[in-house]
């Protein structure tokens, strides 16, 4: 039986626009912003894989005229190429923006719709905790491979800032599989193992709702059923549109969840690092599920459920359920050894550095996880196997 | 009393626990000698052996080794100089530095070739060195002092020392160390002492004579030696009257001056700071490292005040890294550094970024491009730890990571840039993103061939992996001699082949066949001279190949030493600013196309395609893998 919360909060905004030919229906749903001149944002990386073209040739038959294409963001999105693209935007005249890339590009993006919604030279107060006075700028995102789904909600970072606020949701996200092709095997498998850490910790999260489950179990269901086929297939279109599509479900789940362990040590471990994300979550998710098993953690059935379909959920034994989800869980990140193989830098992190991050991770876990239980997981991550 | 005399080197080394406050002599390994030579490349190995990957730098199971080279001592020219290496707090890798100052004479005449310090005292010490060995004394009385009142304090016991000053107590990352008036500069060491609670180290030196085995030998490539630094323009003459910032006007010129937190690389007033103004207007003189020939070091009347004249590194970063062209104004910033004990070169890359983060809105200072107000306050708010200052003390990465502006954060591995702007001499990039310690002009100097001699084409990829290779082999071999890289410029040029042929030639060699061209250069009065003090007690002959591939050893274990931290090919990268925004200033914008070039470096090192020294390269350096 459902348990129903007494109380919860739950917001997703953007229109989701996911399938063959989608980008077409991109100037027409601009006109429903009357917008008719967006700049377009996106990277090098995306001009040199030919897909600005595939991107353009759908405004062929429309009356929308594209303002620019900005194409500096690299892999950091910084206020000095905010600035930037901003002077362009008012320099051509723009109404409305369009990110078509992946994180740095859709965070640049939300930077971008500040300084021109809000006329400002900076973000500085925004850095500051305040969120944008008065709407913004229509936001379209057309994420690309490595897509890790925060792009599709009200958070960005901008010079390794994180600055979340209700008005950063863009107002629409078109998911197309002629842009959503995976670029190689490893972005893929990052996005999904990512899409896969956020689904889960969405579900098992103690304040987790019915809104959050009814997104995180079918990002889990298509996790389950494309990870591990669809990874190491980046021209499987398929593969690509279903991995695309559980990364926005999950990470819509997952920002209206508290954070959970495998994501706050990622996230500090990044940080301390430089290592991708990706990267690192395919060594701190087996430690963080190996640390639920050992703590025998009630994992709700649902999640079972998710993973595995109905069959098996049905033959398992209540208690069983729970153990059965880990299982599948650690099944699934190991499929993807091959293809995100261990780095040999994650297992080089100096081990001075951990209690740093085992102290921000529990210090940005608003009280859920201790210093020793972040180190615990930490350190068992980062241990080289045995070869 | 009559000092003993050492023939050749001592091949003592004294290591020190200051947490159980004992110490016990260490025989330097004959091999490990001849392999190392001696100063950096026998000080990495003393740390190789001992120091346990992932170790917090500044906790107690950090070591830092101070260590002399075969030269010092011996009356060779320009061998006043020591080294010391540890884990840097700024980089958490391997950091070296070399310096002029008289702790290295005043170790080496105690009759101790290194000296290593393990642990960490329980309260601020100092430390008392003989030729018997060591004592502890507490530092109380020292503790929160300058550097200026705490040597002077410590050379009431001895000829040399070493001090730290507020910044390195208070564990700025880019905390110095001092001796006379030069400093271990780079890389934090200044913030392992303070960890360390260790406010000093005095030598009483003179306590030993040391003599060349075959003085013949030595008297005779001394006198060669003299007379290529005679020769040489740049040892004779530039440097020696206008010190190192006769750099200022051919960096200029070349578009390698960094302006602006390095978005331009020349300015229309750079001659105000330049060697040739300062000499006049504050009428220098010598102040040197001592013995030396070459006489760089400078000082002046400024404010009324005989100074040390900063630096070239210091001038420009200081000065139009921060769009500052007046010498008295960036004088003060410098004394202010060598009071508290700070490093000068990533002062000044951290404050540049710190105008452009508070230009963007990312931080909130007082700091502005073109003003000094603030800058003397935020000196010592950096080496005091308070306010931002706190966070600044970090270094300009850590800032970077905290509040934004990654982008223009001008380091590599940690280390900011020195004052040159690779865009303006691509191999430069190369030997930055390449350098062990982080962005140091001092580990492969291909911008002299560049920028300065016309000898190779500053924009040109074609063979620079190999010019990068080759300076980092003999710089590093000359570090471990130890002698002053400035005495590279003579050796290298004045001998008839490469003097003899037109510069033209020698850059259409280096740009088509460069192995050929740099061949050329003569490198064996180094080796000729080590020899002569060792005499044939090592090796029968130690050959300029033999002397290279030292070098091309100390490099590779400080390279492996690094790995065992995490390096890879993903940290032998530029700040984003080099690769992909050019400058006004440049007819053509550029950036430095790093990629091709670091490919072909890492095949020429024997490095894998991640930047790791294969096995086989390992193997054949005789270093062993841990």
């Amino acid at each position: 039986m459902m348990p129903m919360p007494d109380y919860y909060e739950f917001l997703n905004y953007p229109k989701i626009v996911s399938g063959q030919f989608a980008l077409e229906n991109i100037p027409s749903e601009l006109d429903g912003y009357h917008a008719q001149k967006p700049l377009v944002i996106t990277s090098k990386s995306i001009v040199q894989r030919g897909l600005t073209k595939q991107f353009v040739k759908a405004f062929y038959d429309s009356t929308v005229v594209l303002g620019g294409i900005y194409d500096e963001v690299r892999d950091y999105a910084g206020i000095s190429q905010a600035r930037e693209a901003a002077q362009l935007y008012k320099a051509r005249g723009c109404d409305a923006l369009i990110a078509l890339g992946n994180g740095p590009v859709v965070d640049l993006a939300k930077a971008v719709n500040i300084l021109v919604s809000e006329n400002l030279d900076h973000l500085g107060p925004h850095f500051d905790g305040a969120a944008p006075a008065r709407p913004l700028k229509p936001l379209i995102v057309v994420p690309a491979c490595s897509f890790n789904g925060w792009e599709a909600t009200h958070a960005m970072t901008v010079d390794n800032r994180r600055l979340v606020a209700d008005a950063l949701y863009p107002a629409a996200v078109f998911i197309d599989e002629r842009i959503t092709i995976g670029c190689c095997p490893e972005c893929l498998a990052e996005t999904g193992i990512i899409a896969l850490a956020q689904a889960f910790e969405a579900m098992t999260a103690d304040g987790h709702n019915p809104m959050i489950d009814a997104l995180a179990h079918p990002a889990l269901n298509l996790l389950a059923q494309h990870l591990a086929n669809g990874a190491p297939r980046p021209s499987d279109s398929s593969a690509c549109m279903a991995l695309a599509n559980a990364a926005t479900m999950a990470a819509a789940a997952f920002c209206n969840a508290p954070p959970g362990m495998a994501h706050l040590l990622t996230e500090a471990l990044g940080r301390a690092t430089g290592i991708a994300p990706g990267k690192l979550m395919a060594i701190i998710l087996p430690a963080v599920i190996d640390m639920l098993q050992e703590q025998r953690t009630p994992i709700k059935d649902d999640v079972l459920l998710a993973l595995a379909g109905l069959e098996q959920f049905a033959t398992s034994a209540g208690p069983d359920r729970g153990r059965s989800s880990l299982r599948i869980m650690l099944t699934l990140v190991d499929s993807l050894k091959k293809t995100l193989p261990a780095l040999r830098e994650a297992f080089q992190i100096q081990r001075h550095l951990l209690d740093q991050v085992a102290h921000e991770a529990a210090g940005n876990s608003a009280g859920r996880f201790t210093v020793p239980q972040c180190l615990t997981v930490l350190t068992q991550a980062i241990q080289e196997p045995a070869s | 009393m009559q000092a003993k005399t050492i023939t050749g080197t001592s091949n003592r080394a004294l290591e020190i626990d200051l947490t159980s406050r004992t110490f016990r002599e260490v025989r330097i390994n004959e091999t490990d000698l001849e392999l190392y030579l001696g100063g950096k490349g026998l000080g990495l190995k003393l740390l190789y052996d001992r120091l346990t990957p992932g170790v917090d730098p500044l906790g107690p199971d950090n070591k830092i080794v101070f260590s002399t080279g075969v030269l010092l001592g011996t009356g060779a020219p320009c061998s006043g100089r020591f080294e010391a290496v540890t884990k840097s707090p700024l980089t958490g890798i391997m950091a070296s530095a070399s310096c002029g100052g008289p702790f290295g004479m005043a170790l080496k005449t105690s009759g101790w070739d290194a000296l290593i310090l393990n642990g960490k005292a329980e309260a601020p010490t100092y430390l008392v060195i003989n030729s018997e060995g060591v004592q502890f004394k507490a530092a109380d009385g020292l503790w929160g002092k300058d550097t200026d009142s705490a040597q002077d304090e410590l050379l009431k016991e001895g000829n040399g020392a070493l001090v730290i000053g507020q910044a390195g107590e208070n564990l700025v990352r880019f905390a110095n160390i001092r001796s006379g008036h030069r400093f271990l500069g780079r890389g934090g060491m200044g913030a392992v002492l303070g960890a360390k609670k260790i406010k000093g180290i005095v030598a009483k030196g003179g306590e030993v004579k040391i003599v060349p085995v075959d003085k013949k030998k030595f008297v005779k490539t001394n006198r060669k030696f003299f007379k290529a630094i005679e020769q040489n323009p740049m040892t004779s003459g530039s440097f020696r009257y206008f010190g190192t910032n006769a750099n200022v006007n051919p960096s200029n010129a070349a578009g390698i001056l960094p302006v602006r937190n390095f978005t331009g690389g020349s300015h229309g007033e750079a001659h105000k700071i330049s060697g040739e103004t300062m000499a006049e207007r504050f009428k220098t003189e010598w102040d040197t490292c001592k013995p030396c020939v070459i006489k760089c070091g400078h000082k002046g009347t400024i404010k009324g005040q005989k100074r040390h004249i900063p630096e070239y590194e210091t001038m420009g970063l200081l000065g139009p890294n921060l769009e500052i062209f007046d010498p008295e104004v960036i004088s003060d910033w410098n004394e202010l550094c060598s009071y508290y004990g700070m490093d000068t070169i990533t002062l000044g890359g951290t404050l540049a970024w710190a105008m452009e983060a508070t230009e963007k809105g990312l931080i909130q200072t007082q700091l502005k491009f073109g003003a000094t107000e603030g800058v003397a306050e935020m000196i010592r708010d950096i080496a005091l730890g308070n306010g931002i200052g706190k966070d600044l003390a970090m270094g300009s990465r850590w800032a970077s990571k905290k509040y934004g502006g990654e982008d223009f954060a001008m380091h590599v591995k940690g280390l900011e840039l020195a004052a040159y702007d690779p865009r303006g001499a691509v191999g430069q990039g190369l030997s930055y993103a390449t350098a062990n310690r982080g962005a140091c002009h001092l580990s492969g100097y291909v911008l002299a061939l560049e920028a300065y001699f016309g000898m190779a084409s500053p924009h040109a990829t074609r063979w620079k992996h190999y010019m990068v290779k080759y300076f980092e082999d003999a710089f590093a071999a000359m570090n471990s001699l130890h002698i002053c890289q400035f005495t590279a410029f003579a050796v290298q040029l004045e001998p008839p082949l490469i003097k003899l042929t037109a510069d033209f030639v020698i850059k259409l060699l280096n740009q088509n066949l460069s192995p050929l061209a740099l061949n050329l250069m003569d490198l064996s009065l180094w080796p000729e001279l080590w020899h002569s003090i060792l005499g044939k007690r090592y090796i029968p002959y130690l050959s300029m190949l033999k002397f290279r591939k030292a070098g091309e050893r100390v490099h590779v274990l400080e390279r492996y030493m690094n790995t065992r931290e995490g390096i890879s090919k993903k940290d032998d990268t530029l700040p984003r600013r080099l690769l992909y925004e050019g400058r006004k200033c440049d007819a053509k914008e550029r950036t430095v196309p790093l990629e091709p070039m670091l490919e072909k470096y890492y095949k020429l090192r024997g490095f894998d395609a991640n930047g790791i020294p294969t096995k086989k390269t390992l193997k054949r350096l005789g270093i062993e893998i841990k």
